[in-house]
């Protein structure tokens, strides 16, 4: 069982991965949102228990790792602020290049 | 550890981040907003020397616990010499840089959010140098990348946004390279202490994830400090960002990755560094040569700069593969010194181009443009020997030493190859000088009557000068703090207690 | 300490180059005369040379003098200066000269204000040359060094604005800095290998240096350094060209000082490193051809000085040979050829330059019969040059003589006995042909140009190199002067290491020298006689031994690789990614990170583990996720595309519910949304036309990066499905921190959420500074939009863009009905109500400060959305969101610094209802916690607003596009533009 999960969670990374490399400036961000979903299952999936109940004082059974959750919290708001910034900066780089193409960015060479 | 020890460890983060946020709330009046900004920063720089002294005297790291959750469970901020020194060395030259914006002429010192946002980019260095946590590192990055993006994109230069974004899609890569660094590690120690997990990885060094765990996180130290091949948004980044801001990035916050690979081959990963060191040396040549022919090929000032930076940190990296105590020394010494030349040669090429109708460092539009700001020449002189190696600049010094240990090390191949490259320093450098303060400037050009203002980098150069004739204090410096890094049990215990 | 004295001809020199510099910024200067300057100035290198010239008794036979401070004692290194017989000889000659100099500068820069700067550099080039023959150890050597090329390159580029200067400049520095850097890296062996670097110890190993395996690596790069000073060839090119420099500098730098430094270097060290086979052979061989080659070339040429240059390399090349001979009567030689050397060459650079100043020119061609306009520097010039050519009774002779003594002794080898007397004799011959080519040329023959009309310099100027020229005679004609002799003996006996007696007679009786000189001087009269006829056939037939292409070359091979380094940088993102990740395979690769798992693989297919029903809905979950985010790959259009990465969004949030973990799971969703509304707000304002174009490439990009894309997919797939694996396969496992976190969460922070207790006090720094990242990423939002896109002119773009719909109140804000107005009334205010109670019991279920204000900023955003950018302003003005994002923030340090000041450490727990015995509702705590829930949400609704607020400003609250706007419109009501022209739209397809 462990592998199918370990394959499908390394797949989605992939995709992302996939997305990322993409020319329309739109995929290359949904790349980016992939690739983040795709961090937080991994720390999720870095747990050290086999959880039954959610990590709550006072319930009885084997609760889920506390902590990762606790980094997957913070992971996801800065990442959903980074992507403010991308989207943002996406935005003027479309209007000033008059185009959605990653690779019509490319005034700064040499 | 008497408890003002433990409160100057993090001081200069709350007098940063206080600082930040005050003077966002100030945002209305600019002249205020300045000059408090300024003040903050040379607060924490002031804070940061009291701390070093503190530290260097006591002869052991501070630590501060936050909320007082003993390490591992809660994040500990160590103050160990390593850290501390670099943390100086930042606050010092940052504290330039503000200097420097407080007489910049361009419009991006007028906005409201500038002063807060440089503050914020001090922050985030300061507390990734400071931190003894991996993932708080992360969270640290991830504050100094977001203010840096934001101060390149809004620059004068249309550009900049096209570098920001491209630095801040490689860093968010780099970042997920440090969290799946993260997550291997905690999976495989359970843990996410530096000082813990240096401790448990000596305990249990084979576990499947471990050689995972230290590629991703060599790479993300690699993307920070612009190791070739993973360099490429570093010319682009710092040539559009702003002059003050450009000086800060292309000096000191390159340099978090170079204390993350002394962090890495003297305390996390002691045993496990060696492929490491071979590839750090390797990729530090490589970047020697690279930054050093694309500066020698690039067309505009600042730009070389930037990729001189390329090449002078793949200098640092070399000294870090060698390993040896005195390489260890002359890294130290050389980060220092590369930080002040490069940080006051990019404001005197600001001064330059502030007085170029174009506004912009390209060599075509400021040849000769030197004739109007002929001190910041002999400066930019100076700072150009320094770079070269050339006595009685700091420079020397700091070359003296990496050729030493390279002798010492009988490593005579990438000796040799380290020579070579200083070479081509030679070139661009004087290329660049001749370029700018000895063409006589054109008839058409009219120059600006008035442009950036010269202080700040003249007191780098002059501290410069003096760090080269009177380098003992530094030595000494660099000299405990190779030693406190040679005996990691040394920052374990006191981070851990006993 | 007692021998200061010898720091003081250093702190002289350095001293009055500041004081001179110091003066020069001062605005007084025009009205200080060039001569007055150059006299006062002169006092310094005289006083040097005086304070020197009274201690020379200390050296005699082979005792040395040493002053030293320490310096860098991290690495025990002194500064130290080191005066014996080779010092003195070198010191003497630089000082001396420098002061003539100095005085010749006064005149020759008459009445140009430059003169300061020219004096500032000469001094700081007086100091360091000083220092190089003083130096007593190999750092301060290496240090003065590097100075004098610095302050060379700064002479020799002082006519900044003349291209050749520039150039001239450029490569004498390029050259000599590759010598330096020779020099560092062999000067660090040498020190290394004798384990101290001051000259004591180094002069006291030689067996040390000989035995060593390095010793050949040493010798080379040492041989780099003091080749390309001493202009060796091929090394020699920069010297013609350091010719662009004023004449006083060629005569100081070119000809006495600067040029004997690898010379001096050399003779430093041949105790040390000499006496070997490699030592004699490559000092000899590249000696001798230098020698040759320089006089063979400086035949040639037309420009005085560009001879007077060649001749220089010529004698250079005589003098490193002779280092290489080691024996007695060779050192003997050295010394008297470096002193001859230095008092007839300089002189006859100065000449060169009063010529010059005189009649504008140093072309052979058009100079000529000048000697009854100008016979003062007639007579001075005829003295230096008979010394030149060698002939007696001048000084010249005897240097002549020694030399051909040395090189006729017995060698090693039969060939050396026919090679170096014959390559003597024609050098030899060469010489006197270039000092007769110099004086006849210049002074006699019939005038060529009658334009010129030349007088004698000023008495002052020919004072510098009258008295060179008069000491060559002297010292030619007085009977055994006994004082040099003695002088030169020491300074022999330094290099060679024992006794030389040096006697300075003219006449040495009938012997195999004088004969061979007189073969020279007939040759060279031959020479003389028909010079037109052999430069001729030098121009014409020979070849021109020019070696400069090399320098050439080697700087087109630095250009041309970088121009190939320069196309790296493609300015293309993906390309760079692609790099970055193959990189990141490479390393992988090295370290062979990928763990091993077979036998866990095999472990996994035993059934029971199939039968855990929780890991088959993971996997449900997961397949949905992988479908979706697969879909936004394939999906053609974007918005759909978006819409399936927030279905996968949500998939994952059902993930984490599973495992279980609502908190991250609620938090997921809101982010989820939030993210879908920001992308779709993206989407709305990128122009179709441009976005279809760029959707297209998705499908139609070439099949080469398709398959390149694909590929490095799967492999980052593989290499996280592996580490996911082994972290899946290794549950469970003991976590160091959690227990602690389970065990203490509830007792001493009071919080029944784990997770909230982590976010708020086990980690509160994470979350302090990850909230700071959130409100920093919605500043820059706003500055980037509001300010820097302002600035730079975007507007333009924005106004094309309002053509479309002219009349928008930003995002929305068109024909709401009022049903949708009552529905945002009513959720503004519900989901306010939600918040609190997310803030309030945050710590004992999910949901936090974050969900809080994300929550609420959605509702805001709706209210945008209906009501329009203008009335959501009017009715909510209670929404500063910079002001609430700093307080947030501002809050949560305080917080901190509450629970500093009660308990003495940052941001440790305290419950404030306890404290005070409040007593509060079940589960809701008065707490450090609560403050910071609230900062939290304080600063997410400042943020995600601050975001909303932005993007939906409307353009015609900015009064400039407004104009735009209504001319672009008016335009088009005249019909001079069409929709058509314009490609804008903006509506979500």
């Amino acid at each position: 069982m462990d592998i199918f999960i370990a394959l499908a969670i390394g797949t989605f990374f992939g995709i992302g991965v996939f997305q990322l490399l993409r020319r329309n400036v739109i995929r290359s961000a949904l790349g980016l949102v992939i690739i983040s979903y795709a961090i937080n299952l991994i720390l999720l999936t870095a747990g050290a228990y086999i959880g039954e109940v959610p990590p709550y004082f006072g319930l009885v059974g084997q609760s889920s790792d506390a902590l990762p959750q606790a980094l997957i919290l913070t992971a996801i708001v800065i990442s959903i602020g980074g992507f403010a910034m991308v989207l943002e900066m996406l935005y003027i780089l479309s209007m000033r290049y008059k185009s959605s193409d990653l690779d019509d960015i490319d005034k700064l060479k040499h | 550890m008497q408890i003002t020890g433990n409160y100057l460890a993090i001081l200069p983060i709350v007098i940063l981040l206080t600082g930040a946020i005050i003077g966002l709330l100030i945002r209305q009046h600019r002249r205020l907003q300045e000059g408090w900004s300024f003040a903050v920063i040379v607060m924490a720089f002031i804070s940061s020397l009291i701390l070093l002294s503190q530290v260097w005297r006591g002869g052991q790291p501070f630590v501060y616990h936050i909320g007082g959750w003993s390490a591992p469970f809660g994040i500990s901020i160590v103050a160990d010499l390593l850290s501390t020194t670099m943390v100086m060395m930042s606050l010092l030259v940052i504290s330039a840089g503000i200097l420097y914006a407080l007489g910049c002429k361009d419009i991006v010192t007028e906005y409201p959010t500038f002063y807060p946002l440089f503050l914020l980019l001090a922050l985030g260095l300061t507390g990734g140098l400071l931190t003894g946590d991996l993932f708080n590192l992360f969270v640290f990055a991830e504050l100094m990348v977001i203010s840096a993006t934001i101060l390149t994109a809004i620059s004068d230069d249309k550009k900049g946004v096209e570098a920001a974004y491209k630095y801040f899609y490689i860093s968010l890569i780099a970042g997920v390279f440090l969290l799946l660094s993260v997550g291997a590690l905690y999976a495989s120690y359970g843990s996410l202490n530096i000082a813990d997990l240096a401790n448990r990885i000596q305990i249990n060094p084979d576990l499947p994830l471990l050689p995972m765990a230290i590629v991703f996180l060599l790479a993300f130290f690699m993307v920070k400090s612009a190791v070739v091949p993973f360099h490429f948004w570093q010319p682009d980044f710092h040539t559009a960002a702003p002059t003050p801001v450009h000086a800060v990035l292309s000096s000191v916050v390159v340099k978090l990755g170079i204390y993350g690979f002394l962090r890495m081959s003297t305390l996390l990963f002691i045993d496990q560094m060696d492929v490491a060191k071979i590839v750090l040396i390797f990729l530090g040549i490589v970047g020697i040569f690279f930054g050093g022919l694309g500066a020698t090929a690039t067309y505009d000032a600042k730009r070389m700069l930037a990729y001189s930076t390329l090449g002078q940190l793949g200098f640092i990296l070399v000294g870090i593969g060698w390993g040896s105590s005195l390489a260890l020394v002359a890294v130290i010494v050389y980060s220092f010194n590369h930080s002040l030349l490069k940080a006051s040669m990019l404001m005197l090429a600001g001064t330059v181009s502030s007085r170029s109708p174009a506004k912009t460092a390209a060599f075509s539009e400021i040849t000769g443009l030197g004739k109007v700001v002929p001190i910041s020449g002999i400066l930019f002189l100076l700072g150009g020997m320094g770079l070269a190696g050339i006595p009685p600049m700091n420079g020397f010094i700091s070359k003296f030493f990496l050729v030493k240990s390279g002798v010492e090390a009988g490593e005579y191949l990438p000796l040799a190859l380290l020579l070579l490259g200083s070479i081509i320093t030679l070139v661009y450098v004087i290329r660049a000088y001749q370029k700018i303060w000895w063409i006589p400037l054109p008839k058409s050009v009219k120059p600006k009557p008035y442009g950036d203002m010269f202080l700040a980098p003249a007191i780098l150069i002059g501290l410069s000068i003096v760090l080269g004739i009177w380098c003992e204090p530094l030595l000494q410096l660099a000299e405990a703090t190779v030693s406190s890094m040679s005996i990691p049990t040394e920052y374990i215990l006191a981070v851990l207690g006993d | 300490m007692t021998d200061n004295w010898l720091i003081y001809p250093l702190a002289i020199c350095m001293s009055t180059a500041l004081i001179v510099g110091l003066f020069g910024l001062a605005n007084f200067k025009r009205r200080v005369s060039g001569p007055f300057l150059g006299w006062i100035i002169a006092i310094a290198p005289l006083s040097s040379f005086l304070i020197l010239f009274s201690h020379l008794d200390l050296i005699s036979n082979g005792n040395a003098v040493v002053w030293q401070i320490r310096w860098i004692p991290t690495i025990d290194l002194n500064f130290s200066l080191f005066f014996d017989g080779l010092s003195a000889l070198f010191a003497l000659i630089v000082t001396g000269i420098g002061a003539l100099v100095v005085i010749y500068a006064g005149y020759y820069f008459k009445g140009n204000p430059d003169i300061w700067r020219f004096m500032v550099f000469l001094l700081l080039f007086m100091t360091s040359m000083l220092g190089i023959v003083i130096a007593g150890d190999l750092i301060s050597l290496i240090v003065f060094w590097e100075g004098t090329s610095i302050t060379s390159f700064l002479l020799i580029g002082f006519r900044t604005g003349d291209e050749e200067a520039r150039r001239g400049a450029f490569k004498s520095l390029y050259i000599t800095g590759i010598g330096g850097l020779g020099l560092l890296a062999g000067l660090i062996f040498l020190g290394t290998i004798a384990g101290g670097f001051d000259l004591a110890t180094i002069l006291g190993s030689g067996d040390l240096f000989r035995l060593s395996p390095l010793y050949p690596v040493v010798l080379g790069l040492i041989a780099i350094g003091a080749f390309t000073k001493s202009a060796q060839i091929p090394a020699h090119v920069w010297l013609p060209d350091a010719m662009n420099a004023p004449t006083p500098v060629s005569a100081y730098l070119h000809s006495a000082t600067m040029v004997k430094a690898g010379i001096y270097l050399m003779a430093r060290l041949n105790p040390v490193l000499g006496s070997t086979d490699t030592w004699f052979w490559i000092l000899s061989l590249f000696g001798l051809v230098t020698m040759l080659t320089g006089a063979y070339l400086g035949f040639k040429q037309n420009d005085l000085k560009a001879l007077l240059a060649y001749s220089t390399i010529s004698q250079l090349g005589m003098l490193m040979m002779l280092i290489g001979q080691g024996t007695a009567i060779a050192y003997k030689a050295l010394v008297i050829g470096i002193l001859a050397h230095a008092l007839y060459k300089c002189a006859l650079f100065l000449i060169a330059g009063i010529v010059d100043h005189e009649t504008g020119t140093r072309d052979l061609r058009r100079l000529g019969g000048i000697w009854r306009l100008m016979p003062a520097s007639f007579i001075v010039a005829g003295f230096a040059a008979l010394s030149m050519a060698g002939l007696p009774p001048l000084f010249g002779f005897i240097a002549k003589e020694t030399m051909l003594a040395t090189v006729t002794q017995p060698g090693l080898t039969r060939i050396i006995d026919i090679v170096f007397p014959a390559a003597a004799v024609l050098s030899g011959a060469l010489l006197i042909a270039q000092a007769g080519l110099f004086t006849f040329d210049t002074f006699f023959g019939k005038r060529r140009d009658n334009s010129i009309h030349p007088h004698d310099a000023p008495i002052g100027m020919l004072l510098a190199p009258a008295i060179p020229a008069f000491l060559s005679l002297a010292l030619g004609i007085l009977p055994e002067p006994l004082l040099i002799a003695t002088f030169l003996s020491n300074a022999a006996q330094s290099v060679y290491g024992a006794e030389v007696e040096v006697v300075l007679a003219l006449w040495a009786g009938l012997s195999v020298p004088l004969f061979l000189s007189l073969i020279a001087i007939l040759v060279g009269i031959v020479l003389i006689v028909r010079r037109q006829y052999f430069r001729n056939i030098m121009w014409r037939t020979l070849p021109n031994l020019t070696f400069n292409n090399i320098y050439i070359k080697s700087l087109n091979l630095i250009d041309a690789a970088a121009y190939q380094v320069a196309r790296v940088q493609s300015g293309k993102l993906r390309t760079y990614l692609v790099i970055i990740f193959m990189a990141m395979g490479g390393l992988i690769m090295i370290y062979n990170a990928i763990p091993p798992m077979n036998d866990l693989i095999t472990a996994q297919f035993k059934l029971e583990k199939f039968s855990d029903g929780l890991s088959f809905l993971r996997l449900i979950a997961l397949i949905f996720i992988v479908a979706t985010a697969f879909a936004s790959v394939i999906l053609e259009r974007d918005l759909p595309a978006i819409i399936a990465v927030g279905a996968s969004g949500l998939s994952v949030a059902v993930f984490m519910m599973l495992e279980p973990a609502p908190d991250i799971a609620l938090v997921q969703v809101v982010v989820d949304i939030l993210m879908t509304i920001i992308l779709i707000l993206l989407l709305t304002r990128l122009p179709r036309l441009q976005r279809e174009k760029a959707s297209e490439f998705t499908f139609l990009q070439s099949r080469p990066s398709l398959i390149r894309d694909g590929l490095i997919a799967a492999g980052s797939a593989l290499v996280v499905s592996s580490v996911v694996f082994v972290m899946l396969t290794s549950r469970p496992r003991e976590s160091i921190v959690t227990p602690f976190f389970e065990e203490f969460a509830k007792p001493l922070t009071g919080a029944k959420d784990i997770v909230g207790a982590i976010i708020l006090d086990f980690r509160a720094l994470d979350t302090l500074f990850e909230v700071t990242v959130f409100g920093v990423a919605a500043l820059g939002v706003y500055t980037l939009l509001r300010y820097a896109s302002k600035e730079a002119g975007d507007i333009e773009s924005i106004v094309e863009e309002e053509i479309r719909k002219p009349k928008t109140m930003g995002i929305g804000g068109l024909h709401s009905s009022p049903f949708v107005r009552v529905l945002a009334y009513v959720i503004l205010p519900l989901s306010l109500i939600i918040g609190f109670i997310h803030l309030a019991y945050g710590h004992d279920q999910p949901g936090d400060g974050f969900t809080a204000g994300v929550i609420v900023s959605l509702a805001i955003g709706l209210w945008y959305v209906v009501f329009g950018y203008r009335d959501t302003k009017r009715l909510l003005p209670w929404l500063k969101s910079v002001e609430l994002i700093s307080v947030g923030i501002l809050l949560i340090i305080i917080t901190g610094g509450i629970s500093a000041a009660i308990t003495g450490v940052l941001f440790a727990p305290v419950d404030f209802g306890e404290m005070l015995g409040i007593g509060f509702p079940k589960d809701f705590h008065f707490n450090t916690g609560l403050l910071f829930e609230i900062a939290i949400a304080l600063t997410v609704l400042g943020g995600a607003s601050l975001v909303i607020d932005t993007l939906g400003r409307p353009k015609d609250i900015d009064p400039e596009s407004m104009r735009k706007v209504e001319e672009i419109l008016e335009m088009e009501k005249l019909g001079q533009v069409t929709r058509e022209e314009i490609p804008f739209h903006s509506e979500v397809d």
